[in-house]
């Protein structure tokens, strides 16, 4: 190359300093990024740390908080007392819960403690709303609440070491590392912090509440007395649910346990793929839902329902009513209601997903209406409109009022629903139709995408 | 549709109408509009009346009350000049006939609902988690989260599971900030309107990537796609 050739001699002392002189002041300056990098790593990493020791020391403290708690519910009679102290609990409880769920401890090593005091928060709002409503803790309560605090006072003795290592500086590293190694199928749990037991079994829990152990879903009642039906007849329950007419293709899908074991069956349609579940037990449609959606617009919800309605009542779902809506994807989901006498049996939900643009039906959901739905008795209410009236709020200007059922953690319970305004915004209230409860309070809101309760 | 469901229906028709009176009112308030039928009351109705009454469509009292004979006229009303004959008189109907609908729409009922940010960090999660996945699949993942919410071994909240340290790759790695697709924010909604392809699961992992031996002892329900789902 010319410009090679013509190239200006370089001065040598350019080559003998210039070379390893540039070298060295990249070496300084890389060295100087290292260890500023290594300063903000010593920094987030620290960060992270005390966030961990706080949530840490948090469980700690607030458990022991509990212990003291529990024990002093033991010798209390009093009901102000009572209240006070379940009150408390349920705070507590629901404080040890999320800092728990913050500790960088495996699921497995923490499920437990996470399920005594979820149990133990849900459990003690429960005994709170019973002493409200002039029921004291029974001896089964109080035998259970014992058993509580024994559970406690052992989980509080075992993570009493990790608390010193932690207040001494050392960070829960040292934790994190017995409980985020793999360990296989029994890792080590919380239970064990100390590593010198075997664990806590905590005895299973029975009361009126969402986690307790005696809460088990019971069998569908709209699927009682139904025969067991084969994966071909399944095939061709899905084809005459989604309509002759429409199906292409239809093969088998995916089958689902769980509480309503059903077949999976994939039909081809004009409308594309739709999954659908019929139940193993009595041919029934548990869900369907499109594989693909993003429809175009055209029809309003109201003219959604009507298809929906029509669809339901063709299929043989009774007399529905539906309620609340949402809109999304170019699809249409409104929800219905059973109706028994007049009354509203909102246990028994089927939710209906219509196209917006041709109205076709395209997705249903019928878990509850399966799980729930049957003839209602004793749909007469004890007291009169006017007199649970009586307990509705002033403030509300009511317009309308209507029996209904509505699903508890007791149970079913009648009431009287009264929807009506107060300041600018909609309420349903219900009061229940024989002891004048006052039960639920939903607020409804209104969107352009749908309409729901709070 | 056959004779005995065509009968049917026009039994349940009073009661299927009021309903959709109260969803249709229920969506025009959505789009701050006023609409007045089946089963309302008062002055929107005895406006409507009249003017049905002064044009020959309606032969009734004026009486505030929109039953079978106001919507018999509004119907023929709406055909007879071309409207949708869905026997409501919304905005359009209403500037047909010439009258102003006043005041607020009543509302109906509603069932429980999660909140516009639940709904986005839940389909972040399935977008980060089942990308690529049937949407079967996805709308499972979204389960998984909402059974773990009710599952007494679990945070209470949708926010505490999804962040619950190591409970997901995709926080751990970063991957839930992408931006949802469509069909995420739809598994997202569907799951939390209780579509649940898990049937109840609490757990999913890929068996080609799991790497805790734990979970190989869960029970496996079904498996969709590259994920087994687990109890």
């Amino acid at each position: 190359m010319r410009e090679g050739r013509e190239r200006r001699h370089i001065p040598s002392w350019v080559v003998k300093w210039g070379i390893p002189g540039t070298l060295s002041a990249l070496l300084v300056a890389q060295g100087v990024f290292s260890l500023q990098q290594a300063r903000t790593v010593q920094t987030l990493r620290q960060q992270v740390a005390t966030a961990q020791q706080r949530a840490m020391l948090e469980v700690l403290s607030t458990l022991s908080d509990i212990e003291m708690r529990l024990s002093k519910l033991l010798v209390s009679s009093g009901a102000v007392q009572g209240e006070k102290l379940l009150g408390d609990l349920v705070r507590q409880a629901e404080g040890v819960q999320s800092n728990l769920s913050q500790l960088p401890l495996r699921h497995e090593a923490i499920s437990g403690t996470m399920k005594f005091v979820n149990q133990l928060g849900d459990y003690a709002g429960v005994l709170s709303q019973n002493i409200t409503q002039g029921r004291p803790l029974s001896s089964q309560d109080l035998q259970q609440l014992e058993g509580m605090l024994a559970n406690c006072a052992q989980l509080n003795e075992q993570l009493r070491g990790v608390e010193q290592d932690i207040v001494s500086g050392k960070a829960i590293g040292e934790a994190e590392q017995i409980f985020w190694q793999d360990q296989g199928e029994n890792p080590p749990t919380m239970e064990q912090a100390a590593g010198k037991s075997n664990g806590i079994d905590y005895p299973s829990l029975v009361y009126d509440g969402p986690f307790s152990d005696g809460k088990h879903a019971g069998a569908p009642l709209a699927l009682a007395g139904m025969p067991q039906i084969s994966v071909e007849q399944a095939m061709q329950a899905a084809v005459d649910f989604v309509g002759k007419e429409r199906v292409r293709d239809v093969r088998r899908g995916i089958n689902t346990q769980g509480v309503i074991p059903a077949y999976g069956v994939t039909v081809e349609t004009e409308d594309g793929t739709l999954n659908v579940q019929v139940t193993q037990q009595g041919g029934q449609i548990l869900w369907m839902m499109p594989e693909s959606a993003g429809f175009g617009s055209g029809l309003d919800v109201g003219a959604c329902a009507l298809k929906a309605y029509e669809f339901l009542t063709a299929k043989g779902y009774g007399h529905v009513e539906p309620n609340y809506w949402q809109t999304y994807d170019g699809i249409a989901v409104i929800n219905f209601a059973t109706v028994q006498d007049g009354a509203l049996l909102y246990p028994d939900l089927v939710k209906v997903q219509v196209r917006m643009d041709t109205g076709a039906v395209v997705g249903l959901e019928a878990n509850n209406y399966l799980m729930n739905h049957h003839a209602r008795t004793g749909l007469a209410s004890v007291i009169t409109k006017e007199e649970a009236a009586e307990m509705v709020s002033d403030r509300l200007e009511v317009d309308r009022v209507r029996l209904c059922i509505i699903p508890t953690e007791r149970g079913e319970r009648l009431c009287y629903e009264f929807g009506g305004d107060w300041s600018g915004s909609y309420y349903l209230v219900y009061i229940d139709a024989k002891d004048k409860q006052e039960i639920n309070i939903l607020k409804i809101i209104d969107t352009e995408g749908g309409r729901m309760s709070v | 549709m056959n004779m005995q469901h065509k009968k049917a229906l026009r039994r349940a028709a009073p009661l299927l109408l009021a309903a959709l009176a109260a969803l249709l009112l229920g969506a025009q308030l959505a789009q701050a509009a006023v609409a007045v039928a089946w089963g309302d009351k008062g002055d929107n109705v005895i406006a409507v009346q009249r003017k049905l009454k002064q044009w020959g469509y309606y032969s009734g009292t004026v009486d505030g009350v929109f039953g079978q004979a106001t919507y018999d006229a509004v119907t023929y009303f709406q055909r007879k000049n071309g409207l949708k004959a869905d026997g409501v008189v919304g905005s359009t109907t209403a500037a047909a006939l010439g009258i102003q609908l006043s005041g607020r729409a009543k509302a109906s009922v509603a069932a429980s609902g999660f909140n516009d940010s639940e709904v986005r960090l839940l389909a972040r999660l399935i977008h980060g988690e089942a990308r690529g996945e049937p949407y079967m699949g996805k709308v499972a993942v979204g389960a998984v989260v909402l059974n773990r919410v009710r599952h007494s071994s679990f945070p209470n909240t949708i926010s505490g599971v999804i962040y619950q340290p190591g409970a997901f790759d995709c926080v751990s790695d970063g991957q839930i900030n992408l931006n949802p697709d469509s069909e995420s924010l739809r598994a997202a909604r569907d799951a939390m309107n209780g579509w649940d392809p898990s049937g109840g699961c609490i757990y999913y992992y890929n068996p080609n990537t799991a790497t805790s031996g734990w979970i190989w002892s869960r029970p496996i329900r079904l498996s969709i796609g590259k994920h087994n789902f687990a109890v």
